[in-house]
Order: structure tokens, then sequence, then C-alpha cells
């Protein structure tokens, strides 16, 4: 049996869409509609799909910033969604989040040591002097140097920045990180130190990663599981390896047909496993297309996929595909 | 042909702080129908030489060198062909598709602004009203054509829509098709995709292409992304900190970088086949005290004495450019 330190189970988050001066309910976003996954400990599972189609509302959802529409989360073992709020909190504190952005996530006006000390501060752990040890062992841990505590986020590049942040998230000593697109504001030499950054630590802290990024060359260098989403679902769940051997929702391969290869190699391997797809958009969350949502651009789609939402179906133990083609 | 010739053209901005020797001795050409990529990371001048060759650069920037559009030089001030030439013979993709478009006119209004005024005006609600009343028949197909090339579907919706009501892929198409509406010789792209997700990108860089192809356009597109670059230019030139220091063809620029900047790049990128991340050390560059010599020095793994003194020279080798110590004479 795995050991999951967390399993999502069909998990859901709408949005309301209000009008009116009483803000009257007149729809929804369905950001999150029935997501399930199980993340092994110790290993980083990767979350891949376009922009807005709700990767970075499940990470919001997991970690709490959101309440949940239904549906439930075990956090070892814990369904943490039923829990009264401060039975919720403790438990929490053993999860956390990088942001996208470190720009904006990091307060402009505190100073390194107090961005680094703040969910101490917050769950009143330690005292001043203590806390301020602890930054000093956080930001080496990140590598960075000792002087950088007295320093104002101005004053850092954007991959010092996220280094603060990961310390930042590190200072609770959680066994489960959310990493909402970490690199995506940064440039690839600076990807790259970050990235080897993370899986060193992972290593040496035991960490479990979940990864939401667009990138999949960042999935196939960092990740071991992956889940495809598109429009609020998930379409796929596939390991590393296969996504790059054997993928089979036509989402997947369309999005593995996008990426703009860098050498011959990465170029035969896009050829061989990409679905070139019909030009459109991204459905809307609130009134998404019935049966397969990815039918509008599906260039294998038979009348089925317009009626049908397709059931998951079990490719192998570790490969489940939300397609008609393959029931 | 060359249509476009950029020499030793440096760009320094006025600061408090002191002079910003952001960009220097840049020369490259771009032929007829070529499309060149400039790449290089955030920061290293690549937006500062297109707004040069556009000619938009603030109040602030001190511009040397030449930049002869079929032999005409478009640093020279004072002269009235040049405004008529960038906006109609030169135009533009900017990277922000919401910030590049007025979001109190609608699509067609920007058509009839860039048709009428050349996309000069930077006009006020009245002219704007003046404007539709000459919307004739006429006009009015030729957006409908342009909408068409640059394939958004719905034209007639979409020349009545908002920026606001239009997603990010269609903005672009717009924004490309409000480019093209002068018939350029030269289209200047910064980053135009970095802001669209994979799927959408690649329809765009597939629709440029197929502009370059049928109009005979030349593009000077400017991205962070290797990849990108690679799809979309015959000819790269690689940027670090606001100097050359790689120029080949795109796909042996890659397959087999020169410069140990390009090559740090290369391997910096995670790679579908796998493979281990390098990165680079360091970064941040000051340009108010720029290193001497090889700007990329104090990174390099490879730097000797002379890195430190001076500016290495192009040297070419089987049809490339690079310019490191490594390569040629001391
Ligand atoms: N008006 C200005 N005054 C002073 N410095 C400027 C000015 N415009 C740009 N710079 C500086 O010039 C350098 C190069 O900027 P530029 O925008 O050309 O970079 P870029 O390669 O386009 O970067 P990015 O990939 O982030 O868009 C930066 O250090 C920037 O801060
Ligand atoms: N707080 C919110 N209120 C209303 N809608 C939201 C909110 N957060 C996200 N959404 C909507 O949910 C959808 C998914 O967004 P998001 O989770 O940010 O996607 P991703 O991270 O995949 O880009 C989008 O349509 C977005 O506009
Ligand atoms: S279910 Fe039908 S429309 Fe959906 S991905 Fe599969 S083939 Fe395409
Ligand atoms: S010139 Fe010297 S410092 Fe510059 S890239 Fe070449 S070896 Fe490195
Ligand atoms: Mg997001
Ligand atoms: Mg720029």
């Amino acid at each position: 049996m795995p050991d999951y330190i967390l399993e999502v189970k069909n998990l859901k988050k709408y949005f309301p869409i209000t009008a009116g001066i009483f803000n009257r309910i007149i729809g929804w976003v369905k950001a999150v509609d029935g997501v399930s996954f199980s993340v092994e400990r110790n290993t980083t599972y990767a979350i891949v799909g376009e922009s807005g189609c709700g990767k970075s509302t499940l990470a919001r959802t997991i970690i709490g910033i959101y309440e949940p529409t239904s549906g439930s989360i075990f956090f070892n073992g814990i369904d943490i969604t039923k829990l009264k709020r401060r039975e919720r909190i403790r438990i929490l504190r053993r999860m956390s989040i990088v942001f996208q952005d470190p720009t904006s996530s990091l307060n402009p006006r505190h100073k390194v040591v107090d961005i680094i000390t703040a969910p101490l501060k917050v769950h009143k752990i330690g005292s001043p002097s203590e806390r301020v040890e602890k930054a000093k062992e956080l930001v080496k841990i990140v590598e960075l140097d000792e002087s950088f505590l007295n320093k104002y986020p101005h004053e850092l590049s954007g991959g010092q920045r996220q280094r603060v942040a990961i310390a930042r998230a590190l200072a609770l000593e959680p066994e489960l990180i959310l990493l909402d697109e970490p690199t995506s504001a940064l440039d690839v030499s600076v990807q790259a130190k970050i990235l080897n950054l993370l899986k060193q630590l992972q290593r040496k802290l035991k960490l479990t990663y979940i990864l939401i990024t667009h990138n999949l060359g960042v999935v196939r260098n960092f990740a071991d599981h992956v889940s495809v989403m598109y429009a609020g679902k998930i379409v796929e769940t596939i390991t590393v390896n296969k996504i790059f051997s054997e993928p089979k929702h036509p989402y997947t391969r369309a999005l593995i047909d996008a990426i703009p290869s860098v050498t011959l190699e990465e170029e035969e391997l896009v050829k061989k496993l990409g679905l070139k797809i019909k030009p459109g958009e991204p459905p809307s969350l609130s009134n998404p297309p019935p049966g397969c949502r990815f039918h509008p651009r599906c260039p294998l789609a038979t009348e089925r996929c317009k009626k049908e939402e397709p059931k998951p179906v079990l490719i192998s133990s570790d490969h489940v595909v939300f397609c008609h083609l393959f029931s | 042909m060359s249509i476009l010739e950029v020499k030793n053209l440096t760009v320094y901005f006025k600061t408090f702080a002191g002079l910003s020797k952001v960009v220097e001795n840049i020369s490259f050409t771009l032929g007829k129908g070529e499309s060149l990529a400039l790449v290089g990371e955030s920061g290293s001048g690549k937006t500062t030489v297109l707004k040069t060759v556009l000619g938009v650069l603030p109040s602030n920037a001190m511009v040397k060198g030449k930049l002869l559009f079929r032999g005409i030089n478009l640093l020279e001030t004072g002269n009235e062909e040049l405004s008529k030439i960038r906006g109609t013979e030169i135009t533009y993709i900017p990277q922000e598709p919401l910030a590049a478009l007025n979001p109190l006119y609608t699509i067609e209004d920007h058509f009839l602004d860039r048709l009428i005024l050349s996309g000069k005006s930077k006009t006020g609600i009245l002219s704007y009203i003046r404007l539709r009343r000459k919307i004739s028949p006429k006009l009015k197909n030729i957006m409908l054509k342009y909408l068409e090339k640059v394939k958004i579907p719905d034209p007639e919706r979409v020349l009545k829509s908002y920026p606001m009501q239009l997603s990010g892929g269609m903005l672009q198409r717009i924004l490309i098709a409000l480019a093209i509406v002068s018939n350029p010789s030269i289209l200047l792209a910064d980053e135009p995709t970095t802001a669209l997700d994979v799927v959408t990108q690649k329809e765009i860089i597939e629709l440029l292409k197929e502009l370059q192809r049928d109009l005979g356009l030349s593009i000077l597109y400017v991205t962070h992304d290797l990849g990108v670059a690679r799809t979309i230019a015959d000819k790269v030139i690689v940027m670090y900190a606001g100097h050359m220091v790689e120029e080949g063809k795109t796909s042996k620029v890659l397959a087999n970088p020169l410069h140990p900047y390009t090559k740090g790049l290369v391997d910096s990128i995670p790679k579908l086949v796998g493979g281990t991340l390098h990165g680079i050390e360091g970064g941040l560059i000051d340009y108010i005290n720029p290193p001497k010599g090889c700007r990329f020095h104090p990174r390099c793994p490879k730097a000797r004495d002379i890195c430190r003194r001076e500016r290495p020279k192009p040297v070419e080798i089987n049809g490339r450019k690079v310019y490191c110590w490594l390569y040629g004479e001391e």
C-alpha cells in the first residue's frame, strides 16, 4: 500500500457570479469541479494545465485559503474539511505554499528576517531571539548569506526573492509544500538553480511537493506523478515517465504538441507524441460544454463526446484517463 | 537583400544614480522576408533595442550608431520621412496586449485610428466621433479582411467589441492585424506570446510564420524563450547584459552553443527528454558600473585575466559569430 500524505476526493470549488445591487447569484464559476488525486509521501506531484483551468484554485482550496464547495481532503488520513476551525489551523501548519510571483507575495515594507519569521510569529512559536536564530538557519538552507536578513525585497533579484519565499514556507517545518508556479516569473538560468535547490531540500527534509505549473519541461525534470487539468477537471493522471512515452488523452497530447522544442531530440519527441488540436479558446468555467469539456477543440471527438461525460478509465494501476476513446 | 541594418548601436540612459550603460555596440542585419530572434534574459536590453528601432525611447535615452532602413538612417532627426516609415513601414506588436489597447474604444475604433491616422494620434474621444463618421464600406471591408487574415472567428462581432471582452489570444491576433494593416515591411515583436499559454502561443507563432511567408515580412522577434526563438526564427542573436555574445543560425546555435553564456542558458532549460539542469551562478548586472571587459566574466566558469580587462571581439566560426576570448586571438 502506498503511503499517501494527501488524498483529495471529488473536490469542488465554485465561485458565485453575482449581479445587481442585491448581489443576486446568477451562476457559478466551477473552477475546480470534482477533482480526485492522491499524493505519495516524499514525492512530487505535478498539476499541469492552461492558465485559468483551476490549478491555483485547487492549491488554495487544499491549503484552506478557500473553503471547498464540497468534497474531502485527507491529510495524513484525516479529512481536514470536517475539522473545527481551530483544529484545522493546527493541522494546516504542516502544509505551506510558495506563490508564483515572488515580488507581490513578499511585503515590500518588511525586512527579510521579518518575512521569514512571520509564520512563527502568527503561530506564537519561540521568543523573538529564537525566531531570529531560526531565520538565520533558514536563509542558510536556501543558500543565501546571513546579510540578506536585513535587506528589503526590492534589494533582491527575482531568484533571491523566491529563495526568501521558500525559506518562509519552510519556517513551520512543513511536511507538504504547495508550489504554485514557483519559477514561472524567473529567468531559466535562475529557474534551474531554484529547482535544484527545491530537489535538494526535498531529500534533506523529507518533503512532499505539489507542483502547479504549465511547463511540461519542468514536470519532466522535477515531478514523479502528474495530473493534467482542463477546464476545472482532471483529464489524465499518469507517471512522469509515462507521460513522455505513452500519453493517452488528446488534450495531454495537445499540450505536448505545443511545446517549442529547443533541441532536435525534443522536436522528435514532440512530433511523435503530440496531437494538433482545433484552434479555439479554453471553455468558460461557468457554462462548460456538455459531455466532454474538450470536445469543441478535440480532433478525435465523436457524437458521444458531445453528450456523455467521460468516466475514468484505468489504463494501468498508475494511469487513469478520462476519455471515451479508451472505454 | 538587407532591409534593416543596425550598426554599432549604443543606448545609454541618464538616471539620478549616474549613466546607465545598457546597450553597447549592437550590429546586425535583417534581410527581406527573414526572421531574426533577439534572445536574452530579463534586463538584457532586448526591449531597448526594439524601442530604438521603433523610435519610442524615453527622453532620458542617449543613442549612438546607425539604423539603416533601406539605406536611410533612422537616427537622423528632423526628417519628415522618418516618422512615416515608423508606424507604417516598421510596425510593432507589444508584449502586453491589454495595455496596448485603449479599454474605452472598440476594436473598430482602433482600426480607424491605424487606418486614418497611422496610429499617431493618441486621440481623445472627440476626434473619434469625427473618425466614426468616416467609416465607409470600403474601410470596413479592409478591417474585416485583416481580421480574417489573422483568423479571427466572427470578425463582425469582434469589430464591435471592447478589448476587455476578448481573450488574450484574440487580443494578440488583433494587435497583429493592427500591425500589418499598413502593409509594413518590418514587424517588430516584443515577447508577443509570453502572456499566453502554450497552446495559444503555438497558434500565434504559426500565424506569424504564415504572414511572414505570405506578405514577405521581415520579423525581428524578441524573446527570452530559446524554444520559441528556434520555432520562429532562422537566425538568432543572444544578448547578455546589453552586449551581443553570439549570433548564427538558430538551430545551430542551440544545438552547439559556443559562448559560455549561451551554453549555460541551453543547459538551464528543463528538457522533455530529461537531463541534468545546471543554471548559471550569480546574476543581476549593474549597468552604471558594468563589469569591465567581457560583461559575463563575473558569472563565467571559464573567465581568464584578459576577460576582465578587454572586451572580446567577434570571431567568425563556420558562418557564426561569437564574442568570447576562448575563441580567436588574444
Ligand atoms: N528609461 C530608462 N531609464 C533607465 N534605465 C532603463 C530605461 N529603460 C530601460 N532601462 C534599463 O535597461 C535595462 C534593459 O531593459 P530592457 O527593457 O531593454 O530589457 P529586456 O531585455 O527587454 O528585459 P525583459 O526580458 O525583462 O523585458 C534594464 O536594466 C532596465 O532597467
Ligand atoms: N477568488 C475568486 N473569485 C472568483 N473567481 C475566481 C477566484 N479565483 C479564481 N477564480 C476563477 O477561477 C478560474 C480558475 O482560476 P485559477 O485557479 O487561478 O486558474 P489557474 O491557476 O489554472 O490559472 C478562473 O476562471 C478564475 O477567474
Ligand atoms: S472524450 Fe471525446 S472529445 Fe473528449 S478527449 Fe476523448 S475523444 Fe476527445
Ligand atoms: S570572454 Fe572570458 S569571461 Fe567572457 S564568456 Fe568568454 S571566457 Fe567567459
Ligand atoms: Mg494560477
Ligand atoms: Mg522587455
